[in-house]
């Protein structure tokens, strides 16, 4: 790209300083050199025209043009000065420079009486656009110390109102300079103090970065940690019930045969027993059906966690589930002095679409409980329909009641409530959470009406399920 | 009138005991077969009544047992009773037997029900 006129000037102009301040003063100085060298060219092309016209003598053309390449001559160091070494070094050479030339400029007690006080204001004024702002002063010091001296030494007159004119006129660029001195330097001082908060910035900035690329690091490492966890915890669970299914298995065949063997010395295939002997294979039947439930829901438990416990649906009359769990419960009801009823409302369809053998698990699960449970009174089991989309069975009983508190608990699986009567009646704590999930696998609900001798009341709401024909 | 046979097919030795006293008391001759293979060559020799047959057998499972005998024109009248610990997979059999009970299976009502099944039998 060709530069344009105006970058060629600015790249003539500008000097090579640090601090914008004295830049602008070195290009200053500069600009001055450029008018002044413009101003005596011209000056001495007028000069040129005149001598050659006749009008000036020779002797005075002579006088100029000496006068006038000098200060060319002493431009161009000055230039070069300003350039390449200093501006301060520079402006000093020019004011004296400058200074001289107007000495130049009439005889020399002509200058001293009154035109000074206006060819010196010239110095006066620039000193303070070269130098610092007190330049001026300092300038307009040295100036009358020079008119003084060559008054002194011409022996010419002395005008001290002059002096003090100096200094009012320093007053001038003085006040001018201050301002854009003052300026500049609050301008450095915004720059300087914007710069540290833009490094604060960028420091805190980074250290936050930092911060949030470790978090991340920890995020993704709790993930992964997490993770591996997860799957690991799946293992395990699916390990678990596997084994507790396997281990129900094979526990049943041997308990089936303790079973077996034990009804066979009560039938007395295997010949008559004593009293005595009868008590004790009855207490060993009675043990074996409390472990075979017990192995039972171990094996449910595990075939609902893994997900592998499927529904038989199938229709069922209402009325044969219900007698099936009085027939099997009631004999136990009474044994304790229970009085166990059923209750089947009329506006229950007769017959319904559901798995049978796990409802009757329910119930058997519910009625028993509840007789484990109540020391004295009666059991009601009650089929009703609350709507027409669904049915619900309900076991009622005259019990001590569950605290409120409980009721959150009641349904988990391996858990007992806490008091005199968990710790008298054995049991792991699973038949109500199989029933609760149980229930949800039929898409229905289990809710718990108790409070602590208030008896209790579990129903069971179930969807009808339409039967195809 | 000549004894009924009942056919005891069921690998493990203390249950296979107790099914054979069972039907014992029932009334019945029995025989006890150990494994899915000697059933199948027991059964093509004799017609018995009644057949107790384990589901999780050795050899050949109870499952194919059972649909052998189905098929079987000559053991059309036998009953089969299915001993099995698993009551959904024998609710959800092809091939249906006379009666599922649902192991431990209790000394006593199998002995009431193959009871019962004589006296149908010789109704």
């Amino acid at each position: 790209m060709i530069p344009t006129i105006r970058q060629q000037l600015n790249q003539i102009l500008n000097t090579p300083a640090t601090s914008p301040d004295i830049q602008r003063r070195g290009r200053i100085l500069n600009s001055l050199l450029l008018l002044l060298t413009i101003t005596f060219g011209l000056a001495f092309l007028a000069l040129a025209v005149g001598w050659l016209t006749n009008n000036l003598p020779t002797v005075d053309f002579i006088y100029f043009t000496k006068l006038i390449l000098t200060f060319f001559a002493g431009s161009l160091a000055i230039y070069t000065i300003n350039r390449y070494w200093s501006s301060n070094v520079a402006s000093a050479l020019f004011l004296l420079q400058f200074t001289i030339l107007v000495l130049h400029s009439d005889d020399l007690s002509q200058v001293l009486a009154g035109r000074s006080t206006i060819i010196f204001i010239f110095p006066i004024l620039l000193a303070s656009l070269l130098f610092r702002a007190y330049a001026s002063f300092i300038v307009a010091g040295l100036l009358a110390i020079l008119a003084f001296t060559i008054a002194q030494i011409t022996d010419a007159e002395m005008f001290y109102v002059n002096y003090i004119t100096y200094f009012l006129v320093a007053c001038i660029p003085w006040f001018a300079s201050r301002n854009l001195e003052q300026a500049i330097i609050n301008l450095q001082e915004i720059n300087q103090e914007l710069d540290q908060r833009v490094a604060l910035r960028t420091t805190e900035l980074q250290q936050a970065n930092l911060a949030l690329k470790e978090q991340i690091i920890e995020r993704q490492r709790t993930n992964d940690a997490l993770q591996l966890a997860y799957s690991q915890a799946l293992v395990a669970n699916q390990f678990k019930s596997e084994l507790l299914s396997r281990v129900s298995h094979e526990l049943r065949t041997p308990l089936g045969a303790v079973l077996g063997f034990a009804e066979m010395l009560r039938a007395g295939v295997v010949g008559q027993l004593t009293a005595g002997q009868a008590n004790a294979v009855a207490q060993i039947i009675e043990n074996n059906r409390d472990l075979t439930v017990l192995v039972n829901d171990l094996l449910d438990q595990a075939q609902l966690e893994a997900g592998k416990l499927q529904l038989n649906i199938a229709p069922f009359a209402i009325e044969a589930l219900v007698h099936h769990v009085y027939t099997n419960l009631n004999v136990l009801a009474h044994k304790k002095g229970l009085t166990l009823t059923t209750q089947i409302e009329p506006d229950v369809p007769s017959e319904l679409l559901g798995d049978m053998d796990r409802l009757n698990q329910i119930l058997v699960n519910l009625v028993s409980n509840s007789i484990k449970y109540t020391p004295t009174g009666f059991i009601t089991l009650r089929v009703l329909r609350p709507n027409e989309a669904y049915w619900a069975m309900q076991v009622i009983d005259s019990g001590p009641g569950i605290a409120k508190e409980a009721h959150e608990h009641v349904f988990e699986a391996f858990r007992q409530l806490d008091g005199s009567l968990t710790r008298r009646d054995e049991g792991v704590g699973l038949g109500l959470a199989i029933v609760k999930q149980l229930t949800t696998l039929m898409k229905g609900y289990i809710t718990l009406d108790s409070d602590v001798g208030q008896g209790s009341c579990f129903t069971i709401t179930l969807p009808i399920l339409e039967i195809k024909r | 009138m000549s004894t009924p046979l009942a056919l005891i097919i069921e690998d493990h030795e203390a249950t296979a005991l107790i099914f054979t006293t069972a039907l014992q008391t029932a009334g019945y001759a029995t025989e006890t077969i150990a494994s899915g293979e000697l059933a199948e060559q027991r059964l093509l020799e004799v017609i018995p009544d009644t057949i107790v047959l384990d589901m999780h057998l050795p050899g050949i499972s109870g499952e194919k047992l059972l649909a052998q005998i189905r098929r079987d024109e000559r053991l059309k009248l036998t009953r089969v009773i299915v001993a099995t610990a698993d009551g959904a997979l024998a609710s959800g059999l092809r091939d249906h037997p006379d009666l599922v009970l649902v192991k431990p299976v209790s000394f006593d009502q199998l002995t009431l029900l193959s009871k019962r099944l004589k006296r149908d039998e010789e109704k």
